[in-house]
């Protein structure tokens, strides 16, 4: 079983001892997938993708890829096996170039050729950022650095992307052609994508399969459309109102 | 009138972030400022601060010229901001944090009871309604991202203050609170508050705004009331998409 699979069992995990963030959180994704983590501030949505990555310590449970155990592994050691990761906020480097920033996410690579090789891959995805390849990173706007921070994790060539809010801070306009780009890396280069939203509409919409977190516990599930529609989802965590609105 | 922009402009290197902007808002009003990322709107509110000089222009405040002051002395005419990235004192307890602005900040007070401050009821109450009530004995490290941002707005409802300045007050913020956010807005507005707000969800920016000021390459864009810059057609093709 648990073949191709990234998957969650039973996690619980704390930043401090004795205060746990995430309580029996069990949840699976497959290359083929994009599933949206949503819910109130402070519901542990980060600390699932940290506790993924290893940046926060896993007391009981389990996290595996592809049937290896992986729970508490480094995170470069996790990254090179094909799970990368996109913090919350802006954090490109602002005085590097894009072309820099994107070099930046390949130094566990040995190889400079397969790097550069892999920076064309990127600029075939994200066209714009070959344009400004020779601009500091910031004097970009904040959709075109959310695309640098997204290129600059392509260049390991993850099976997984995890994304903590792309659309954060972005302009409507941008927000939808980011969630663009999300579905394209998920349906070109069969990137499973695991991200967390707080617009919880837009990011509902782009996914296959959606999970409603508080408290650290999961406490709605199924598919996007269906979490879109249900009433209590609606009322609870989207803010009421016409699930079809966006914004 | 209550800010008074005028023919503003401000460079990055060769770019014109802010270039011969011009407006006005409206004693107690709330204004709202939208456009792209990159359109030079933080890049403005940093100027009506003084956290950044401005190259060309003036701004005014209710008959006084404002450029050319620096934050602090912004602040002392009652004129204070939110930040995108948020700025708060992590040691400190979520209450602590939410009472600092409220203090009596002579050195004296600040040296012999550092904690002690002003309208807990109120802060209380605000923290409540945000669902930051559990954690106000908990160092503010300790929360996530969202919670800090919702902290700094609640902070900036604390104040005592003419004109509230708020970048993205809803962005990294459950839907949920959302109304109770444009709630205590609205509260804050009544007593006569004014509030300036860069806001990128348009629900929110409809329903609150009175003005709304567009701006785009650093350019102002348009201006107006709320129905009429949504059914503007250069703001829809630039910001708002189909």
């Amino acid at each position: 079983m648990a073949i191709n699979m990234l998957s969650l069992k039973e996690v619980e995990a704390c930043y401090q001892k004795g205060i746990k963030i995430l309580q029996y959180i069990s949840l699976g994704i497959s290359p083929q997938d994009i599933i949206c983590l949503i819910g109130p501030n402070g519901a542990g949505k980060s600390t699932v993708l940290k506790a993924i990555m290893g940046l926060v310590n896993v007391e009981n449970g389990s996290i595996t890829l592809n049937g290896e155990d992986i729970t508490n592994s480094k995170a470069n050691r996790i990254m090179r096996k094909g799970i990368s990761y996109v913090p919350q906020g802006r954090t490109v480097f602002p005085e590097m170039t894009v072309w820099e920033n994107l070099r930046m996410g390949g130094f566990i690579l040995k190889d400079k050729n397969e790097v550069e090789q892999r920076i064309e891959q990127i600029y075939e995805m994200f066209p714009i950022l070959k344009d400004y390849r020779n601009r500091k990173a910031y004097t970009l706007s904040g959709g075109e650095q959310q695309m640098v921070e997204m290129g600059r994790v392509l260049i390991i060539d993850p099976k997984y992307m995890l994304i903590d809010e792309p659309s954060l801070g972005l302009a409507p306009k941008i927000r939808r052609m980011i969630f663009e780009k999300i579905k394209a890396l998920n349906q070109q280069k069969n990137i499973g994508i695991l991200m967390v939203e707080q617009n919880a509409v837009q990011g509902l919409e782009a996914a296959d399969f959606g999970y409603v977190l508080d408290m650290g516990t999961i406490r709605f599930w199924g598919s996007g459309v269906e979490l879109l529609e249900d009433k209590r989802v609606r009322q609870l965590y989207l803010g009421g109102g016409d699930a079809k609105k966006r914004n | 009138m209550s800010l008074e922009v005028k023919g503003v402009v401000k460079g990055f290197g060769g770019i014109r972030a802010v270039d011969s902007v011009s407006f006005q808002t409206t004693k107690g009003a709330i204004t709202g400022l939208i456009g792209p990322n990159g359109s030079g709107k933080t890049t403005l509110f940093n100027l009506v601060t003084g956290f950044l000089p401005i190259d060309e222009g003036e701004i005014w405040h209710k008959g006084r010229r404002i450029d050319g002051l620096k934050p602090h002395q912004v602040v002392e005419l009652g004129i204070i901001r939110t930040f995108q990235i948020t700025r708060i004192f992590p040691k400190l307890t979520v209450l602590e944090n939410m009472l600092v602005p409220t203090r009596d900040n002579s050195l004296w007070h600040l040296v012999s009871n550092p904690k002690k401050g002003g309208r807990p009821e109120k802060a209380l109450r605000l923290l409540e309604s945000i669902g930051l009530a559990t954690y106000m004995d908990d160092p503010a490290a300790s929360l996530s991202y969202g919670q800090n941002k919702l902290l700094e707005l609640a902070l900036s409802f604390m104040v005592e203050a003419e004109i509230v300045l708020l970048d993205e007050p809803s962005s990294g913020i459950n839907p949920s609170l959302q109304a109770s956010i444009n709630q205590w807005i609205k509260e804050e507005n009544s007593q006569g508050k004014e509030f300036f707000i860069i806001e990128h969800n348009m629900d929110v920016i409809m329903s609150l705004c009175h003005h709304i000021v567009v701006l785009h390459h650093g350019q102002k864009l348009a201006e107006g009331k709320p129905s009429v810059i949504q059914q503007n057609d250069q703001v829809l093709e630039a910001y708002l998409g189909d």
